[in-house]
């Protein structure tokens, strides 16, 4: 009789509970889908603003064509928890003024968080607009120290930072080649003074200080009176900060006026559009990446990447920054899984920064309480001949393959 | 009728009322005249004064609220915002015009009126050109928005170019390379003074161009519309030189890319509606704008003041009214009050002499006298003077007064008739009644009487009745013995003893004979006695010649033996002292003789009393005492006395006088009724005489019956003669 008894109040407080925890669940799933911007119970919008028109066109495009890839490829296994991702972009064409417009407008139209921004100066006037909203800023194409921040709170950084690159080719030219003559020519806007600020620090570790330094305004190529300043200083490595346009104009003068120089320039570049610009010229200009050699083999990703790629993007010639968007969409699909039903902004946060390191097939982030950043790495890649890149292990042959060139 | 109108109430209350009324209608009047008089000059605030300040006030708020709102278009910062304002002060205006024709309506005449009219209207002229300049410097301000937009772009786009002509200039005339398809031209071509010249021209171009730039974008923000002019000066200035560098460059390629940009620029500030124009325009409307906001202020403020002196004017004329319509209240109320205060003091002399004197006080006297009359004092005089109604009413009270006098008195005698028929036969009753219980209660004395008088018979009738029997049965054993020797005698047969003896029959025979004798001498003295109480119970009622010494004795011999039938014990000595020849007096025997019996049971009575008395005292006074009574009789003049004296305990004082009284007695219920002496008292009035008292407490009790020898006899005639002749007969009887 006891026994029954007791059974049988085990047995309502267990109906009661689970009718209270269903009650909430159900109720929390409600409020989610009703409350959190972009997303509903069919799919989860993600917004971009990027560069689709102007120089710097390719490294939106890029993005965009990585991250959709991603995006896509998920979306053909049933989405994440029955929702799919999608992607709305605007163009900013690499003007800040744009670029708030832009992130203002899609917050306002809705999206569960910003993704895959290109530039530094566009996401540094973007940034302030999201913290109003509190709205995620996810892998931003940049390397900028303003970002890593790790008081920019909504800020979810993918790749390394400018000043990790720089010193990593500072690192390379002064050890591998012994260079102590470096000049710097860079844009004249924040991405270029933030380029010059890691090249500066870097050689300043090295008790070195540049031979020359030259700048050339923003959206335009008008490097040549900068170039014959550098030329006077007579350096053994350019380092480049700017887009492609600029960079491959430079790099062009600079051989045509017969200078043997290593110019070195940053992931920001665009590696690909930068090629193309280069063509013959290319061979031996180096370029610092962030993310992995898209065509190599060093991590899954680079082959789950190709695949995409060549199922949702076939024209596209897999690149550093498409890499660099696949990446992103990959980490953006991480977060969302996550979070499981109840996709709200606060899990972003949940996902990523408890410590654990995440692999993205086998590219590792690690993000922290006070780290923002979810990649430390930088690898060095060259044009070979081909106009291809090639992964660089240290500038001895990259050396070799200039002289090859001038032998020619 | 008879008496003078003027003499009657109704005519006096008439009057009174009718001064009253007069008196009222009077006060009315006044009131309605100073009500009127006030009514008029509050009016005359209320249709001047009152609607004069209401919209003079009205005014000084409206062009209050309309100053103050003229800055609220100027500062407006969206032409919707300015259009929204706009149309609410244009309701506003409209009202004041409005308010501002009413005014002039009423005080079209007045100079300040003239000056409000004017003054309001250039108020709202002021507003509709602040309107019309604003919608102007609205306007002028997109314009410059467009025109700086405008700038921007050219000059964006100027730069853009400038800087890559001149980085190609510079790069060409140092390298000799003008593009990177093209060969090295040789050092003299491009390290020319041409080449230096027009890298030249080139930097003085990219200088004109930001210098215009910067003077229009001043010119844009300048606050001084002086400065204008210098800055218009320095950009045409900038526009020559830029013009000249142009002009030089003109053999070359850059021309063609860079003369439309400068064209642009410099039309910028040159053009109709120019940067300068404008932003000069929009100054001037600034200060225009300004002017307008002073000129409305001081407008506002004059027609304030004038509104001001308006209602320091209207409130002045009020006060006046006011003032006015106070002395009239003052006025009025103070000839109201005097006439109240005649009004009531009339009213009260009217009262006083009229109702209180004349009519009240009269009529009250007129109601007690009535009231009097109705309480039954018909006698009272009516005295009420005059010749109104009230003296009428008076006289006729009178007339009626006499008439209800003359039948009160008839009824009077009317009633006292029947009272005393109807005493007279409630007299006759009671004493019916009363005549009814004495015969009830002298038969109950009678009775009882007649029981103590049986036992008395009973025992004087035993006596002879025992002997009787005595020797009847004596005579019976005589008569038997005379038997057995009569019968001897027949048988013949004798022997010594037995033998015949005539002898013993004689002295028989003479025994039965004397016992016979004294059987018929006792059944004599038995029927004698019976005979004595038939002839006492009967003719008691009649009178007759009683010798009085025999009735006595014959009662005092049954009291007697009554006495001794109830207690064998007593004993009496009584002394007779009886007066030889007594007058017989004509009695009722029996009446009489109840008397003396009551009398001499009395004294019975009272000497066994004191016997037992002494009795229980103990001592020897018992043995000593002898109850005696002692009997007199004797003839005093014309009455005759009988004493009846015992020996008894007496009569106390205290109970002498009651001993009449019917009911009083002092012997115990089962002895007396009290009506013994009562009754005796009574039968002795009957015969015209009395029963007296002498008496000595413990010691003696005479009882004296007085009787008058030729009695009063108040029965009739003829009964007196048949009393006469029984009581003869009566008297004959012997005692």
């Amino acid at each position: 009789m006891h026994a029954l008894r007791r059974f049988s109040l085990g047995k309502a407080f267990a109906l009661l509970f689970a009718a209270i925890l269903s009650s909430a669940v159900f109720g929390e799933t409600k409020k989610s889908l009703i409350v959190t911007p972009g997303v509903n119970s069919e799919r989860i919008l993600f917004g971009q603003s990027a560069a689709f028109n102007g120089p710097a066109s390719e490294l939106g495009k890029s993005m965009k064509a990585g991250i959709l890839a991603a995006f896509k490829e998920v979306n053909d296994k049933g989405g994440v928890n029955g929702r799919r991702l999608e992607l709305r972009s605007l163009d900013d064409a690499y003007e800040p003024e744009a670029a708030v417009t832009n992130t203002q407008q899609l917050i306002d139209e809705g999206v569960f968080a910003l993704i895959g921004a290109v530039g530094t100066p566009t996401s540094q006037s973007a940034v302030p607009v999201t913290e109003v909203n509190s709205v995620p800023y996810m892998a931003p194409m940049t390397g900028a120290e303003y970002l890593r921040d790790h008081a920019r709170y909504t800020v979810i950084n993918l790749r390394a930072s400018y000043y990790q690159e720089t010193e990593e080719m500072i690192e390379r030219l002064t050890v591998d080649l012994g260079f102590d003559r470096i000049a710097i020519f860079y844009q004249d806007d924040s991405f270029g003074r933030a380029g010059l600020q890691g090249v500066l620090l870097a050689l300043e570790r090295r008790k070195l200080t540049p031979t020359g330094t030259g700048v050339f305004p923003r959206n335009t190529v008008a490097v040549k009176t900068a170039l014959l300043d550098l030329r006077a200083t007579n350096p053994q490595a350019v380092i480049i900060v700017g887009p492609y346009k600029p960079t491959a104009t430079f790099i062009k003068w600079a051989r045509r006026l017969g200078m043997d120089s290593i110019f070195m320039t940053l992931s920001f570049v665009g590696s690909n559009a930068l090629a193309r610009e280069l063509g013959s010229q290319g061979t031996g200009v180096l370029v610092t990446q962030v993310v992995p050699f898209p065509t190599g083999n060093l991590v899954n990703a680079s082959a789950s990447y190709r695949d995409a790629l060549k199922r949702y993007d076939p024209d596209l010639e897999p690149g550093f920054i498409s890499f660099e968007g696949y990446l992103a969409g990959r980490l953006a699909i991480h977060v969302v899984q996550h979070c499981g039903q109840q996709v709200v902004r606060s899990c972003i946060d949940e996902a990523l920064r408890t410590g654990d390191s995440i692999s993205l097939d086998g590219f590792i982030l690690q993000y922290g309480e006070d780290d923002n950043q979810g990649s430390d790495r930088v690898f060095l890649t060259a044009i070979a001949p081909d106009g291809q890149y090639t992964p660089v292990k240290t500038l001895t042959s990259v050396t070799t393959m200039t002289e090859d060139r001038h032998s020619q | 009728m008879s008496s003078k109108l003027w003499n009657r109430i109704s005519t006096q209350l008439y009057i009174g009322f009718g001064g009253a009324v007069a008196l009222i209608i009077m006060i009315s009047i006044l009131a309605l005249f100073f009500l009127d008089y006030i009514g008029k000059i509050q009016q005359n605030v209320s249709e001047k004064s009152v609607p004069e300040m209401t919209s003079a006030f009205a005014i000084a708020q409206q062009t209050a609220s309309l100053v103050a709102a003229v800055p609220r278009l100027t500062t407006v910062t969206t032409p919707e915002q300015f259009e929204t304002i706009a149309a609410t002060i244009g309701w506003q205006a409209d009202a004041f015009k409005a308010q501002l024709s009413i005014m002039l309506d009423n005080q079209g005449r007045d100079a300040r009126a003239q000056t409000i009219q004017s003054g309001g209207i250039g108020i709202v002229q002021n507003i509709d050109s602040v309107k019309h300049l604003v919608r102007e410097r609205f306007d002028v301000r997109k314009k410059i928005l467009d025109l700086r937009d405008e700038l921007q772009a050219v000059q964006s786009q100027l730069t853009l170019v400038l800087i890559n002509e001149i980085d190609d200039q510079m790069f060409y005339t140092m390298t000799g390379y003008r593009s990177l398809d093209e060969d090295q031209s040789p050092v003299s071509v491009h390290f020319s003074e041409q080449e230096f010249l027009t890298y030249r021209r080139l930097v003085e171009l990219r200088e004109a161009a930001a210098i215009a730039a910067q003077l229009l974008a001043t010119a844009f923000t300048v606050t001084d519309d002086a400065l204008l002019e210098p800055l218009r000066e320095r950009f045409e200035a900038t526009a020559g030189r830029a013009s000249r560098s142009l002009d030089a460059l003109k053999q070359t390629p850059v021309h063609d890319r860079l003369s439309s940009a400068f064209t642009d620029l410099l039309s910028i500030g040159r053009r109709e509606n120019n940067g300068f124009d404008l932003r000069f325009r929009e100054l001037t409307v600034d200060e225009e704008l300004t002017d307008l906001l002073n000129d409305s202020q001081i407008l506002g403020i004059d027609v304030v003041a004038q509104v001001e002196s308006f209602v320091d004017d209207s409130s002045m004329a009020a006060g006046e009214m006011a003032d006015k319509a106070t002395t009239a209240t003052t006025t009025s109320t103070t000839i109201l009050f005097i006439v109240n205060i005649v009004s009531i003091a009339g009213a009260s002399l009217f009262v006083w002499l009229l109702v209180q004197r004349r009519l009240i006080k009269r009529l009250d006297r007129i109601s007690s006298q009535m009231q009097q009359m109705a309480g039954g004092d018909l006698e009272v005089a009516i005295d009420i003077d005059g010749r109104d109604e009230i003296a009428q009413l008076a006289e006729a009270l009178d007339v009626f007064r006499n008439n209800a006098l003359e039948v009160q008195r008839l009824n009077l005698v009317e009633t006292l008739a029947e009272e005393l028929k109807g005493k007279n036969e409630e007299l006759a009753h009671t004493n019916e009644e009363l005549e009814r219980a004495q015969d009830q209660i002298v038969m109950r004395e009678k009775l009882a009487a007649l029981g103590q008088l049986t036992a008395g018979v009973a025992h004087e009738i035993k006596n002879p009745m025992n002997f009787i029997m005595n020797f009847s049965e004596v005579s019976q054993e005589l008569l038997e013995e005379l038997l057995e020797e009569v019968a001897k005698n027949r048988d013949g047969e004798g022997n010594g003893e037995d033998e015949y003896d005539p002898e013993l029959v004689e002295e028989v025979a003479g025994d039965l004979t004397g016992n016979l004798q004294r059987i018929h001498e006792h059944g004599k003295r038995a029927n004698r006695i019976v005979m004595d109480m038939l002839k006492m119970g009967r003719g008691g009622g009649e009178w007759q010649e009683t010798d009085l010494n025999v009735l006595l004795n014959d009662h005092v011999l049954l009291a007697f033996h009554s006495a001794r039938a109830a207690d064998t014990e007593f004993q009496l000595d009584i002394q007779e002292e009886y007066e030889e020849d007594l007058v017989k007096v004509k009695v009722r025997p029996q009446d009489l003789g109840r008397v003396f019996l009551n009398l001499v049971t009395n004294a019975c009575y009272a000497t066994d009393e004191k016997r037992k008395l002494l009795l229980e005292e103990g001592g020897d006074a018992a043995k000593d005492y002898l109850p005696t009574i002692k009997l007199r009789t004797q003839r005093v003049g014309d009455h005759v006395e009988v004493h009846v004296r015992d020996n008894g305990n007496g009569i106390p004082q205290s109970a002498l006088e009651r001993i009449f009284n019917p009911f009083y007695t002092t012997k115990p219920p089962d002895k007396g009724t009290g009506l013994g002496l009562s009754l005796s008292s009574d039968i002795m009035r009957e015969h015209g005489g009395e029963i007296r008292v002498e008496t000595e407490e413990g010691e003696y009790t005479d009882m004296i019956v007085v009787l008058p020898v030729e009695p009063v006899i108040l029965e009739t005639a003829d009964v007196a003669a048949e009393d006469s002749s029984d009581g003869q007969s009566a008297a004959a009887a012997p005692s």
